[in-house]
């Protein structure tokens, strides 16, 4: 076939433009260290990479996430230690004023102690975290959640609400409890009911906390231990504000241990013919109450040595501080829980993380090896084709006339 | 005898330096494009006659060929047309390829940022760095989009002013084309100078690779040109002028036009091939999707997430606004139109928007089609003489027609819903402190005066979701307060106080309805879960200062992943990447069609050159076989005067 020169002349300088085409790509590749310099490259592959990040951000949102949850569970847990330790320390003082060795002196010093205690949990229950909100008022995070009152009460001052953190594609966590869950609403004597002596008693009767037997059995009821003469013998009677009657003329004598409706109490000491006690089902109480209750009942009893009193307040402190040891247990727990179910999904996103890079490496990273071996095999083919276009320019009949 | 070889030799000499300055010409011009190279035939003489015998007379030039196959340059033309074509489309198709998937211009990198910004938001809601951080995302976003639409707005004026280039280029060639046809017209048929012949065929070239075109030789040896579907370019010597014109659709776009003088015709659609070509297909198949695309994008966001966020209360305590102002439905008027019905649009569930235009064509003055542009799905809209008349929704918005002036039959509309909304979509959002983080009420356990609770059953309201907010703040009206829902264990129901809608009592059976959820207020819904005691209550009330609720913002991250738009079968990221993909894929298809056409032309160039080419080492052999037998014929001369002188001589 006859070949045109000036044809001739753009076969060779088009050889060498594509090769240089080829070359600026390559090139391009692994300066950027890319596979992939424009969809047009790997359509689905630039798709997949989008797809990819987007995962990559999200899983990274979560690990951020975690972060909130973790450090502000943690203070929680630090704030539960701290009210635990206080409580440990309030019902050891509970049952060092309880003993008979103990004097008024020694009991005035107790009451200082256990204000002390009480002043400490009431700080620490207003905490404030990293960013100057407090940890326990819900969503009122700029309300201080526990004041005290003129009239020695406590108010609780935030909400219940709860705030969850999206820690995984389909989990949530919340990052703590509302002030209103760990030191309000504490239920007072042994959980399911509490006892109490009757506010005119003039005899000696001292009442324990008592003990659950069967409490389906127990219904939501106020019960009163009524003192009587039953022909000349102590006896007494028990009776319900709803369900009515339920112990007649039972003999008393020190101790009886009195069991109805699958509870048992234990009175201790001698009552006085129309003393009373009660048996109510247990109610919320603040934590702080209990310890202002038990303050004052020590501060009573340095004040009037009334020990039928301070035996019943000091029974009734001891059972409520028990309780909120219980229910703080309890907090802590869930807060535990929480903390490593946050450990979990860390490690979960962590490992999904791991294998999101790896794929992302795959589609979008270069083989810089290959690409380099590539990069030399065109700089020769352009190479080639400069040198050749060259020689072969030089071919001219022409030359030898 | 003498004599009669000089003649001979005379003509020989004639004949050889034609052929010479030929070679010459063809020589000179080895670099024109288009030229085809010319060869002097040469004849015998025509003999004399002597006796019986018949004695050459030399030589004489017959004609000037061109070497030529019509049949090569019209492969060379077709070829030509689409691989200009193909060209064009790429590199177009490239300008926004390359731009999607860029991390710092793509959408997909802004959406990531602002959703990790809304979470931010979530951990931490009354952090004003968190709030300050996801507002100049918002903002980044929203440029992100603007950006976008300005770079597409660009290209569409880059494929305007290309168009009016093309048009005035064609032009320039039409008019050479009938100017030559005209020089050519002095000349018989068969003996028209090669030159000019190569020349019009050059000129015809330059205008395939601008538009596809036919070519019909006429007896006269002039040559018609024809565009589109028989538009005739050049008819013999006279030109017809093309134009480009604002569409009567849409003020963005130009349509192409052709007058000859008498008559004026839209051709838009019938432009095919070569540049023009490619710029339309780039404009209509890949800028016209881009563009939708990230319009439906950009309306699926705005009315979702400000959805969302109207359910929110602000750090302030007040019902969340809009993050972002909503984009609005293009509807634009067919300038041609001549009744006047009035066609306005807004959207409705963006979730069903396809990236399609459509057009709304009267039939009638009260029945109209909608068609959808991309595959041609037609809904039939009876307004039945009302108006104004809202339409049921098609696609994701609801057209109203005004017919206050009706409109005539063949009126249109042409209906772009998302076209402009990348460009539209703006930041509503005055200040962090506006950021919806908290949800606008709370649901909580009835407390007395110090905040301890009172409730004595296990039973518990909770999951509060909140819809509507038609009813809030509660504080003011109807319910001018908060809302007590007490159990009644005797009825086993709850009991709203006030309950001014009139919704409650809410039955309730503690053994076998725990988990049954109930909706108040137009809109606020909760579950009820295990056994309250007689008298247990749970107050719904404002969220008042709640300024650490993250619930609202919680909903707002949540949204990234939720599949909400092309009818819930993709997210906003999703959107975008599926887009990437087709634009990718119809870049990657442009880059090996262009490929393709590109060896096609190689090949039809490389017959052509085979042919009509030039080459320079043929002609210098040509050079020396013409330039020894002018030397020849000279030679000759001579000899017969040395033949003449010995006559002389042996005479005298």
């Amino acid at each position: 076939m006859r070949i045109s020169t000036l044809f001739f002349n753009q076969l060779g300088v088009n050889e060498i433009l594509r090769n240089q085409e080829d070359l600026i790509d390559t090139q391009l590749q692994i300066a950027t260290g890319r596979r992939i310099l424009a969809p047009e490259f790997d359509p689905a592959g630039a798709a997949r990479v989008l797809d990819l990040r987007e995962f990559q951000t999200e899983n990274e949102t979560f690990q951020s996430n975690i972060q909130f949850v973790r450090s502000r569970n943690q203070l929680e847990e630090v704030v539960l230690v701290g009210a635990n330790n206080a409580l440990q320390r309030a019902r050891e003082l509970a049952v060092q004023a309880a003993t008979v060795t103990a004097d008024g002196e020694q009991r005035f010093a107790i009451a200082l102690e256990v204000e002390q205690l009480r002043d400490e949990l009431f700080n620490i229950a207003n905490t404030r975290d990293s960013n100057n909100e407090f940890l326990f008022s819900g969503s009122l995070g700029n309300t201080q959640p526990f004041t005290a009152n003129n009239n020695g009460t406590f108010s609780y001052n935030g909400d219940q609400t709860v705030r969850e953190l999206q820690v995984g594609s389909s989990r949530r966590i919340r990052d703590g409890d509302p002030g209103s869950d760990v030191f309000f609403n504490v239920l007072n004597g042994n959980g399911v009911f509490s006892t109490a002596p009757g506010a005119g008693n003039v005899g000696a009767g001292v009442i324990d906390n008592g003990s659950v037997l069967n409490q389906t059995a127990f219904p939501n009821d106020t019960f009163t231990i009524t003192f009587v003469n039953n022909a000349g013998a102590l006896a007494f009677n028990v009776d319900g504000a709803a369900t009515g009657s339920v112990l007649v003329n039972q003999p008393f004598s020190d101790p009886t241990t009195i069991s109805f409706n699958g509870v048992q109490t234990t009175i201790t000491g001698t009552p006085a013919i129309g003393d009373t006690f009660t048996v109510a089902p247990s109610a919320n109480q603040d934590i702080f109450t209990t310890l202002e209750t038990f303050r004052q009942a020590l501060d009573d009893f340095a004040n009037n040595g009334d020990v039928t009193a301070f035996g019943n307040a000091s029974n009734r402190a001891i059972g409520d501080i028990d309780s909120a040891l219980v229910h703080i247990l309890n907090v802590r727990s869930a807060t535990g829980a929480r903390l490593n179910a946050t450990d979990t999904q860390e490690n979960i996103n962590a490992d999904f993380l791991v294998q999101v890079q790896g794929t992302l490496s795959e589609v979008e990273d270069l083989d810089i090896a290959e690409a380099a071996s590539r990069l030399q095999i065109q700089v020769v083919a352009l190479q080639a084709a400069q040198q050749s276009f060259l020689r072969v320019q030089n071919l001219s009949l022409f030359n030898f006339l | 005898m003498a004599f009669d070889s000089i003649s001979a030799a005379v003509s020989g000499l004639n004949a050889n330096s034609v052929a010479l300055a030929t070679t010459q010409h063809n020589i000179a011009n080895v670099n024109t494009e288009g030229f085809s190279r010319q060869r002097a035939e040469f004849g015998s003489q025509i003999p004399q006659r002597l006796g019986n015998s018949f004695i050459g007379t030399g030589v004489q030039l017959q004609t000037v060929t061109r070497i030529f196959d019509a049949l090569v340059l019209g492969q060379l033309q077709a070829s030509t047309t689409t691989f200009r074509e193909a060209e064009t489309l790429l590199e177009n198709a490239q300008q926004i390829d390359n731009v999607l998937a860029n991390p710092n211009i793509g959408l997909n990198g802004g959406l990531n940022d602002f959703f990790t910004a809304v979470n931010g938001v979530s951990d931490d809601p009354s952090n004003f760095g968190a709030r300050v951080t996801l507002f100049a995302e918002a903002e980044s976003l929203v440029s992100r989009f603007n950006g976008l639409e300005s770079h597409f707005d660009d290209l569409r004026l880059f494929v305007n002013g290309e168009l009016r280039a093309f048009a005035a280029d064609v032009n320039q060639l039409a008019q050479n084309v009938a100017t030559l046809n005209e020089q050519l017209l002095t000349f018989p048929v068969g003996q028209q100078p090669a030159d000019l012949l190569d020349q019009r065929d050059q000129v015809i070239t330059r205008i395939a690779e601008q538009v596809a075109v036919t070519t019909v030789a006429q007896s006269d040896g002039s040559l018609n040109v024809f565009i589109g579907n028989g538009q005739g370019l050049v008819i013999g010597n006279t030109a017809s002028t093309l134009a480009v014109q604002v569409s009567v659709e849409d003020a963005a776009d130009l349509d192409v036009i052709i007058s000859d003088g008498n008559s004026i015709a839209i051709v838009t659609s019938q432009i095919v091939g070569g540049v023009s070509g490619g710029l339309l297909q780039f404009r209509d198949n890949i800028l016209n999707r881009a563009q939708n695309t990230i319009g439906q994008i950009a309306v699926g966001l705005a009315a979702q997430l400000n959805d969302q966020h109207r359910l929110g209360q602000d750090f302030n305590g007040n019902l969340g606004g809009d993050i972002f102002v909503e984009p609005t439905v293009n509807v634009n008027v067919n300038t041609t139109n001549v009744g006047g019905a009035v066609v306005t649009g807004v959207f409705g569930n963006t979730g069903n928007l396809t990236p399609s235009d459509f057009r709304l064509t009267a039939n009638s003055a009260t029945t109209f089609t909608l068609t959808r542009l991309d595959d041609g799905t037609t809904t039939a809209i009876d307004t039945l003489g009302a108006s104004p008349f809202t339409a049921a929704e098609v696609d994701g918005f609801i057209l109203t027609i005004d017919s206050t002036v009706a409109a005539a039959a063949g009126d249109s509309f042409l209906i772009q819903p998302t076209r402009n909304a990348a460009n539209e979509i703006a930041l509503a959002l005055n200040s962090a402190d506006d950021i919806a983080s908290a949800l606008p009420v709370r649901l909580q356990t009835a407390t007395n005066a110090n905040g301890l609770g009172t409730n004595t059953g296990n039973g518990l309201l909770s999951d509060l979701i909140v819809t509507d907010v038609t009813n809030l703040p509660l504080a003011g009206p109807p319910v001018n307060g908060s809302v007590a829902i007490t159990f009644d264990a005797v009825l086993n129901q709850f009991n709203l106080v006030p309950d001014v809608l009139a919704e409650g009592p809410l039955a309730y059976d503690p053994s076998v309805d725990s988990g049954t959820s109930f909706t108040i207020l137009g809109g606020l819904t909760f579950t009820a879960t295990g056994t309250p005691d007689n008298g247990d209550s749970f107050i719904l009330s404002d969220n008042t200062s709640g300024i650490s609720d993250n619930g609202n913002a919680l909903l707002l991250a949540g949204l990234q992943a939720v599949q909400t738009l092309n009818g819930g079968t993709s997210s906003f990221n999703t959107t975008d990447s599926q887009l990437v993909t087709t634009i990718g894929t119809l870049t990657r298809n442009a880059s090996i069609s262009e490929q393709a056409t590109e060896a096609l032309f190689f090949q039809a160039q490389e017959r052509r050159e085979a042919i009509s080419g030039v080459n320079l080492d043929e002609e210098a052999a040509n050079l020396v076989q013409f330039q020894q037998a002018f030397q020849a014929n000279a030679q000759v001369i001579a000899i017969s005067s040395q033949l003449f002188d010995t006559l002389l001589n042996a005479v005298g």
